[in-house]
């Protein structure tokens, strides 16, 4: 076990699906170029993601499924397999976390609900990068794509206040698993309820922990979706915890939220 | 039944414990280090046992024991629903704080962390909802991430 506060660190970052992707690596070894190369191909994967997954560019794949030019049937594997999770998150989610739900800026000649996986995109891609990096035995690592982590070894974690953002709300320690934030801003709301269509409003925002990024994410995504209800729901997972910010700012914990022990 | 009892009796416990924390925290002294942790540091306070719960439309309240705080008598009430612990009112405040006569009636505040940054709060990164890139140098993370580059 890394006595963590002896053990060296470093840190790389860089901007892929529109936020800022921070590699943080632990152990021996960090510097030349067997660690850099590992290093290369993880952002390489999460570009190669992009590049397939994003509605925001005119040759990814959705762009190309939701225009009608490419069939469903023949798409990549791993876009199938990006669908058939949203279908799986749908179910999980009652329905509040809902890939089928209108871009922010429809395109033309495009009718009906649009496949929009970006929800469940970012901590999936993160969540295959993470398998490449266990790899790495000599190396506790900590992936976070603008919030949303992935870690192998044990780190401790800042919850961002979302009333303040100089501030935290909490802390936790995650061990070889995930951390996710979903949330709204005082701006106004980002996260739609998609049952009904009506913007979140209970909560500034719900933060969940547990092994797999990809779930983690949706989960806190249909939390603050879900608003008054969601830390009954959260406590009612198995094996994920949760903390919700109340638009209060308060903060409530599910009954298996582990104390921060420092 | 009483494994929900026991655990709620923990709970309150704790809570109580985290409550004289938060406003001792308040109470304009500046004595706390932002690296200490919530729960259990100030061992003079005890509670034992909570009373029968009573039903609301939403769930049973259960209200925990008066306990004695070096701020003064700090009771919470917790409502539980399902066996969830999903909201938490303070009954009872100590007086002659400012900051608890604007507590009073409020959800206590479960989980409040003072840490004028990521590094005064000794971690190691940084969970929140997702900035872009623009927002990325305003994030805590980007100065986590900045601490630990190498040339």
């Amino acid at each position: 076990m890394t006595a963590s506060a002896a053990a060296a660190r470093r840190a790389w970052v860089e901007a892929v699906m529109g936020t800022r992707i921070s590699l943080h690596l632990r152990g021996d070894g960090l510097v030349g170029t067997e660690v850099e190369q590992a290093v290369s191909q993880v952002y390489a994967g999460l570009r190669q993601i992009e590049a397939m997954f994003s509605p925001f560019r005119a040759d990814s794949q959705v762009t190309a499924i939701n225009s009608g030019e490419l069939a469903v049937s023949e798409c990549d594997p791993l876009v199938r397999e990006v669908m058939d999770l949203c279908d799986l998150a749908r179910e999980r989610t009652d329905g509040f976390f809902d890939a089928a739900i209108p871009l922010p800026k429809p395109r033309a000649r495009q009718v009906g609900p649009l496949f929009n996986p970006t929800g469940l995109v970012k901590g999936w891609a993160v969540e295959r990068a993470a398998r490449q990096l266990r790899e790495l035995v000599d190396h506790d690592f900590c992936l976070n794509a603008g919030g949303d982590i992935m870690v192998g070894g044990s780190w401790r974690m800042g919850i961002e206040d979302p009333a303040d953002p100089g501030r935290l709300v909490a802390r936790v320690q995650v061990t070889d698993g995930a951390i996710a934030t979903s949330g709204t801003t005082y701006r106004g709301g980002h996260v739609v309820s998609p049952p009904n269509g009506v913007p979140a409003r209970d909560l500034l925002a719900a933060t969940v922990i547990g092994p797999s990024l990809t779930w983690a994410d949706v989960y806190a995504t249909a939390a603050v979706a879900r608003g008054g209800q969601a830390l009954r729901w959260l406590d009612h997972l198995a094996d994920y915890a949760g903390l919700v910010v109340k638009s209060d700012g308060t903060a409530l914990v599910t009954s298996d939220w582990p104390v921060f022990a420092g | 039944m009483r494994r929900i009892t026991m655990w709620i009796v923990g709970t309150i416990c704790a809570l109580a414990l985290l409550f004289s924390y938060a406003t001792s925290r308040n109470d304009g002294t500046n004595e706390q280090a932002s690296g200490s942790d919530d729960g259990g540091t100030d061992s003079s306070e005890t509670s034992s046992g909570s009373s029968a719960a009573t039903g609301t439309a939403d769930g049973e309240t259960y209200d925990g024991d008066v306990v004695e705080t070096r701020f003064g008598d700090v009771q919470v009430q917790a409502v539980i629903a399902d066996g969830v612990l999903v909201d938490v009112v303070a009954l009872q405040t100590p007086s002659g704080d400012r900051h608890n006569d604007e507590i009073n009636g409020k959800a206590v505040p479960i989980l409040r962390q003072e840490a004028l940054d990521a590094q005064s709060a000794d971690i190691e990164s940084v969970s929140g909802a997702t900035y872009t890139s623009e927002a990325y140098s305003e994030s805590l993370q980007s100065a986590l991430d900045a601490a630990n580059f190498q040339s």
